[in-house]
């Protein structure tokens, strides 16, 4: 009997120890991140035959086990996964904003503002040169910025894209560490008994997985877990299946199990924001800003290109951009004008081209019909070689050489054509540049038979290509001959000596382009700013180097700034390539997008922030370690260990002393 | 009082001492199972038990030294009287006295060996948290007053 009541007090001394012992140890976690509090599972002993009588063994430390809610832990597992990605998200989309500055000095909606203000300002005073270093210098600030944001949202790319390698590597070493523990828990569990400790490690180490991929996970009988994202596994019981990332055919980067060829595409974690962030936010914000500068690049030389330097008309132009061979037959003149690998686009439409004899300022206008289904680079060669004292080769390496004999000179003015001609006897001279909203035809027919200049009464009247009449002029005695008359719309009109009868008839095209097609913007002839996207967008070098070739003036006239109006235009033109906007307002809407994107990242980021907190506490309330609570216990056991111990003194005394006296 | 009278009252008072040595043998099992069940208020409940036995037997004891000592004197026997010497000294009406002695100590024995047991337990039991408690509510080295802040919240 004694024996048995020896064994009882040592069972009940080891199972009270491994309580404390589990208390302690409770306590000395009780700030490490993700462990469970554990419990002392306690069972009676067996019980045993001892002298024909049942008796009891007392109590055993059963086993110690973690109290947790695999329910909560799971989607505390999906909560880190969503949060990671939304930070990831908020970070990145922030960085973005502040790149792009918007609004502010400096930023890009300002330099292009700063630009159209300097037009704005160059075109009160076309030939102030001081304006018009301004005003290229404008532009070049314009393009530096949309150079430097395209820089830097290369480079957030560049660096999200080391950051997916890193995280990928974070993912591998928290993978391998997983089927670590995985292999110590099911060496440790294999008496049926709970590696709490292990397990805790190992949930610590799949909740740091969880910021990064969305992880599934299956538990095994052996105490093993199986991971696994979006279908792929990452850890199968003590394998960790490593992933990398590469670049797929499309340029993007993606993320595969080593040895498949299937993509992981997680679906939430910092990884999946990082992906998003490389293969979609970044080239999307990249793209707008490649489609700012182009559409600018494009209209502004459409207006540019038609306008008149400074110093006069050209006697040479080279193309900026070359023609491609798109056959590979060795001649460009078969390729179709449209389709000659030029960077913008051409349509039908016609180029009117005026050839300016230097000395006697004498103007000779002609124009090239284009079919953009039809017209080749041969054809639009020909037509302008056509042209009396110009010459036009296609250079060997592709680009347009056009050259003006000695003495004369061109440009693509929007001149009204043809410029002369005769009416009855009497010659027609038209000047000026038509200002009306739309090109139109104008006819002029005398009322009567009579002299110009000579017989009274005799009247021209014009009219419109509607059949309407638009003017009635004056040309009988009084007027003098050769004298410039009104037509209104900026045209001017002069008539010679001579006779005339109501059946004459002379007849002008009017033009407020010079060139329809865009052709002249397609080659790059007579452009203010070359590049085809924000990387490369600048103003034309030999602009810079001379200014005068700032093409201010829509005439050649001197004080004339015609073209600065059609540039200065742009500024509110509801452009088809920025989606109807103008430039600023694009930009401003570039801004809004990317500042809604990080604020509503922000809101979700809290919302789901909240709901991980919620479930943290309610985890926290089964499975942490209330530190106050285990020292009240502690305590509380302390004290009375105090008084038993002191009773427990008397006890033995008093015995001691009933003895002596029996 | 006469002899007898004394004797009859040591009966009983010995009667009341083997009714209170099994209560303290039941109070120390309960102490044990209090202990190995981590049940600190058992505990502090069997204690208590405990120490009104105790209380109780202190007054037993007085109350038997001063009955043996009349015995003694009226029997002529030397002072310390023991039990034994008393129920030799008392012949046939001593036989009751031996077989209460003889339970007596018997019932004692145990009670000995189970306060023993439970001192022990007690001892080490205590050892274990205080030094638990040692490890965490020691003094901060660094001498901060909120050291043991959780102490402080502890006790209040």
């Amino acid at each position: 009997m004694s024996g048995v009541a020896f064994n009882l007090g040592i069972e009940a001394l080891l199972a009270a120890q491994t309580a404390l012992d589990t208390v302690g140890h409770n306590l000395a976690n009780a700030n490490t991140p993700g462990y469970s509090r554990q419990n002392l599972l306690l069972s009676a002993g067996p019980t045993q035959r001892l002298g024909g009588r049942l008796v009891g063994t007392g109590v055993r430390a059963d086993r110690v086990v973690s109290v947790r809610d695999l329910l909560v832990d799971r989607r505390i597992l999906t909560q880190r996964a969503l949060m990671g990605r939304l930070e990831t998200r908020s970070s990145a989309v922030g960085d973005v904003e502040a790149l792009l500055g918007e609004p502010g000095n400096g930023s890009l909606s300002s330099r292009i503002s700063g630009f159209f203000e300097a037009v704005s300002r160059l075109s009160a005073n076309p030939g102030d040169p001081v304006l018009r270093q301004d005003t290229l210098r404008a532009g070049t600030d314009m393009t530096e910025r949309f150079r430097s944001l395209e820089t830097g949202f290369q480079k957030l790319r560049k660096d999200a894209a080391a950051r997916v390698a890193d995280q990928v590597s974070k993912v591998n070493a928290l993978t391998n560490d997983v089927a670590t523990l995985n292999r110590a828990i099911a060496a440790a569990e294999i008496d049926g008994s709970q590696a709490s400790d292990l397990r805790d490690s190992r949930d610590e180490t799949i909740r740091k997985l969880s910021d990064l991929v969305d992880v599934s996970i299956v538990e095994r009988p052996d105490g093993t877990v199986s991971l696994s994202t979006r279908g792929q596994m990452l850890v199968s019981g003590t394998r960790a299946f490593q992933i990398e990332s590469a670049t797929s055919g499309s340029g993007e980067t993606i993320l595969r199990v080593r040895g498949s060829d299937q993509p992981l595409r997680p679906a939430s974690g910092s990884l999946a924001a990082l992906l998003e962030q490389v293969n979609q936010f970044l080239p999307a914000q990249i793209q707008k800003l490649d489609a700012l500068a182009k559409t600018l690049v494009h209209e502004a030389n459409k207006a540019h290109s038609t306008g008149v330097p400074s110093n006069g008309p050209f006697r040479s132009l080279e193309s900026l951009h070359a023609l491609s061979d798109s056959d590979g037959d060795g001649s460009y003149n078969d390729e179709l004008l449209s389709r000659a690998g030029l960077p913008f686009p051409i349509q039908d439409g016609a180029l009117t081209i005026s050839v300016t004899d230097r000395e006697t300022g004498g103007v000779q206008t002609y124009r090239i019909e284009i079919d953009a289904e039809e017209t080749t680079v041969g054809d639009f060669v020909g037509a302008l070689n056509a042209i009396p004292e110009m010459t036009v080769v296609v250079e060997g390496d592709g680009f347009l050489s056009l050259r003006a004999a000695a003495g004369y000179g061109f440009d693509f003015a929007p001149r009204s054509f043809p410029t002369s001609g005769s009416l009855g006897g009497s010659s027609v001279q038209i000047s000026g540049r038509f200002a009306g909203d739309s090109a139109t035809s104008l006819s002029f027919r005398p009322r009567s038979a009579g002299d110009i200049g000579a017989t009274g009464g005799l009247l021209v009247d014009v009219f419109d290509s509607n059949g309407d009449r638009v003017a009635t002029l004056d040309v009988g005695e009084g007027y003098v001959p050769g004298s410039e008359l009104d037509l209104g719309n900026g045209l001017k009109v002069s008539f010679g000596l001579g006779a005339v009868t109501n059946a004459d008839t002379f007849a002008v095209q009017t033009a407020v382009d010079g060139d329809t097609a865009d052709v002249l913007a397609a080659l790059g002839l007579n452009s203010l700013f070359q590049g085809t996207g924000a990387a490369d967008f600048s103003v034309v070098a030999r602009v810079l180097d001379d200014p005068r070739l700032f093409a201010a003036s829509a005439t050649g006239a001197n004080g004339d700034g015609g073209a600065l109006q059609e540039l200065l235009a742009i500024s509110e033109a509801e452009l088809a390539g920025l989606a109807g906007t103008p430039p600023v307002q694009f930009v401003g809407g570039l801004a809004a997008d990317i500042g809604f994107a990080r604020s509503s990242a922000e809101l979700a980021l809290g919302t789901e922030k909240a709901l991980h907190d919620g479930l943290v506490a309610q985890r926290d309330a089964r499975s942490g370690v209330n530190v106050d609570e285990e020292l009240v216990d502690m305590l509380r056991f302390q004290q009375a260990y105090q008084a038993a111990a002191q009773f427990l003194q008397v006890v033995n005394s008093l015995n001691d002393e009933l003895l002596r006296l029996l | 009082m006469n002899a007898r009278q004394l004797v009859q009252r040591l009966e009983a008072n010995l009667q009341a001492e083997l009714g209170a040595k099994n209560r303290e043998i039941e109070t120390l099992a309960r102490q044990e199972a209090a202990i190995a069940a981590r049940d600190v208020e058992a505990l502090a409940s069997a204690s208590a038990e405990l120490a009104e036995i105790l209380q109780r037997g202190t007054e037993r004891a007085a109350a038997r030294s001063a009955i043996l000592a009349e015995l003694g004197r009226a029997l002529g026997l030397p002072a310390p009287v023991r039990l034994g010497a008393l129920a030799d000294a008392l012949d046939e009406r001593g036989a009751v006295l031996h077989a209460r002695r003889a339970e007596l100590r018997e019932r004692c024995a145990v009670a000995m060996k189970a306060g023993r047991r439970v001192a022990a337990l007690v001892r080490m039991h205590a050892g274990i948290v205080d030094e638990t408690l040692g490890r965490f509510l020691a003094p901060d080295p660094s001498g901060a007053p909120l050291g043991c802040g959780s102490l402080v919240d502890a006790e209040a």
